[in-house]
């Protein structure tokens, strides 16, 4: 049978097209020295889509690149990428940016600041960093932000599936909102929640999502405007520590899909029987 | 019966059947009343509501109980600073705990309340996705945890109920007038004039006795029936229109 007499897409499967299966080589139970590795995430790329980051900041160490996505309204998509140097404008990202250096030092950082004082239309900025993440080869993109506006539905899905079949791992808060949360409730999205505790390893895997992982984010000592640090709580806490820890697991084994990475993190939960 | 009767008891049947709806609780008095139950549940010492003046970008606190009150309201706060104002441009419930540290939060806007707190919680008032202000509790002492997170953003809701509700009375009651308006345009254009003005909340017509009297006399054409229902319409009206300017 030749790829032409193939239904749609069976073609891929092919003997001289098809690659070899997504690997994991397992060395029997998953532990956290071989998942993280020398716990570094050396060289994996992660975004921090969010207010900015001050790359001045004790806790951040240095920021490898970023873009502020602002809003255009002769733009096809209503918005423009401009890529400068930017600062971080509540403090927050650089909050999200020093959780993951401190779990992660050898990450590259790269800063999307699609907060600002433009509050209409936030869904479609926050769509545009994820965007320009997983066109600009992220592996880790920490989103502490959603939308519950369903229009931006199916956006967002294809942005999660774009993601997914790229091998970006999109790791978003929860809101604190009843109703469904774009994109943190989709299936493929590191969805997460905060929880009590000071060991940032010590996080949980819940077997009924969508709120799929429990990580320190209560009065929790983060990096803050001008060098400083305050005490916080959020869910917006909890994401980057995933976020950080799935950093160190990619740069231990580079190239994980998405779902390799679930089942290793789901291993190395607190709540593991 | 004529059209204009015709349009102008139709006019009548709706006012009478909005006029309740029209002369809900004040906004105000409902946020107000969320606040107070917000402060004695999270044993805090102030709570506040700022809305969003999508004119200025600026947070604006229209309420506040507790601490500083009375200095709080009528303080506004540029967006893109504080802990408000990223609840404000997240969309995110967040609660800083100890922001001594933090050398721009936004420590003017507090010393000026009188009030300097330890922390805040902070959390977006909104409306489907868009942004009406942020609810905001300083130095709460309960409850623990994520817990206060939810009890706020509820908060946030309830207090975003309010505001919508607002807004559907004044646009209802606009929209009434203005039907009103069109009716008596040809005959009575200043009568019709001063409802218009109304419904774009004009404050320049104030004189409410003499509109009262012009639109009855407007009316004495009417049949019985049509004339009080159309002067008990324009009571409700004009009421409602009082009541609206108070509360600006």
């Amino acid at each position: 049978m030749t790829a032409a007499e193939l239904p749609a897409w069976s073609d891929a499967f092919l003997a001289d097209r098809l690659g070899p299966a997504p690997t994991l080589e397992l060395p029997g139970f998953i532990t956290p020295d071989w998942a993280y590795g020398d716990g570094t995430g050396a060289g994996v790329k992660v975004a921090v889509i969010d207010s900015g980051i001050d790359a001045a900041h004790p806790a951040v160490g240095h920021v490898d690149g970023g873009v502020i996505i602002e809003g255009d309204a002769d733009a096809e998509d209503g918005y423009r990428v401009v890529e400068q140097e930017h600062a971080d404008l509540y403090g927050h990202g650089t909050a999200c940016a020093a959780i993951i250096r401190s779990l992660a030092p050898g990450v590259e950082l790269y800063s999307v600041r699609v907060l600002g004082e433009q509050l209409t239309g936030r869904a479609r900025f926050f769509a545009g960093g994820i965007d320009w993440a997983i066109g600009a080869g992220m592996q880790v993109v920490n989103l502490s932000l959603s939308t519950t506006n369903e229009d931006w539905f199916a956006p967002f899905h294809d942005l999660a599936d774009r993601a997914l079949h790229r091998s970006v791992m999109l790791v978003s808060a929860l809101a604190n909102e009843p109703k469904v949360t774009i994109p943190s409730d989709f299936a493929s999205v590191f969805s997460v929640a905060a929880t009590e505790g000071t060991d940032p390893e010590r996080f949980a895997a819940n077997p009924s999502p969508p709120a799929e992982w429990g990580a320190i984010g209560v009065e929790v000592d983060v990096a803050w405007m001008d060098g400083s640090t305050v005490t916080a709580t959020g869910n917006s806490f909890a994401a980057p520590v995933i976020a950080g820890l799935i950093a160190r697991v990619l740069g231990a084994h580079p190239g994980l899909t998405v779902w390799q990475v679930k089942t290793i993190l789901s291993e190395l939960a607190a709540n593991r029987t | 019966m004529t059209p204009r009767r015709a349009s102008l008891r139709e006019a009548a049947v709706v006012a009478t059947a909005t006029g309740r709806s029209l002369t809900l609780p004040e906004t105000a008095d409902l946020i107000n009343t969320v606040l107070d139950v917000a402060r004695v549940a999270f044993g805090a010492a102030a709570c506040s509501v700022a809305e969003l003046d999508p004119v200025s970008s600026e947070l604006v606190y229209r309420s506040s109980v507790g601490e500083g009150a009375a200095e709080t309201i009528g303080l506004r706060l540029p967006l893109g600073q504080g802990v408000a104002g990223y609840a404000a441009a997240s969309g995110e419930t967040i609660a800083v705990d100890d922001v001594t540290h933090d050398a721009r939060f936004a420590r003017d806007v507090a010393e000026r309340t009188g009030y300097v707190p330890r922390s805040i919680l902070a959390a977006p008032i909104m409306r489907d996705d868009d942004v009406l202000g942020v609810f905001s509790v300083l130095d709460r002492t309960q409850p623990a945890g994520t817990a206060a997170l939810d009890l706020a953003a509820r908060c946030a809701r309830s207090v975003g109920g309010a505001l919508t509700l607002g807004d559907a009375a004044r646009s209802i009651g606009a929209a009434v007038l203005d039907s009103v308006a069109i009716e008596l345009r040809a005959e009575r254009p200043d009568v019709a004039a001063t409802l218009t003005a109304l419904a774009r909340d004009d404050h320049a017509a104030d004189d409410e006795t003499a509109r009262i009297v012009a639109a009855l006399a407007a009316a004495r054409r009417l049949g019985t029936a049509e004339r009080n229902a159309a002067g008990r319409m324009l009571e409700e009206f004009l009421a409602y229109a009082r009541a609206r300017r108070g509360r600006r």
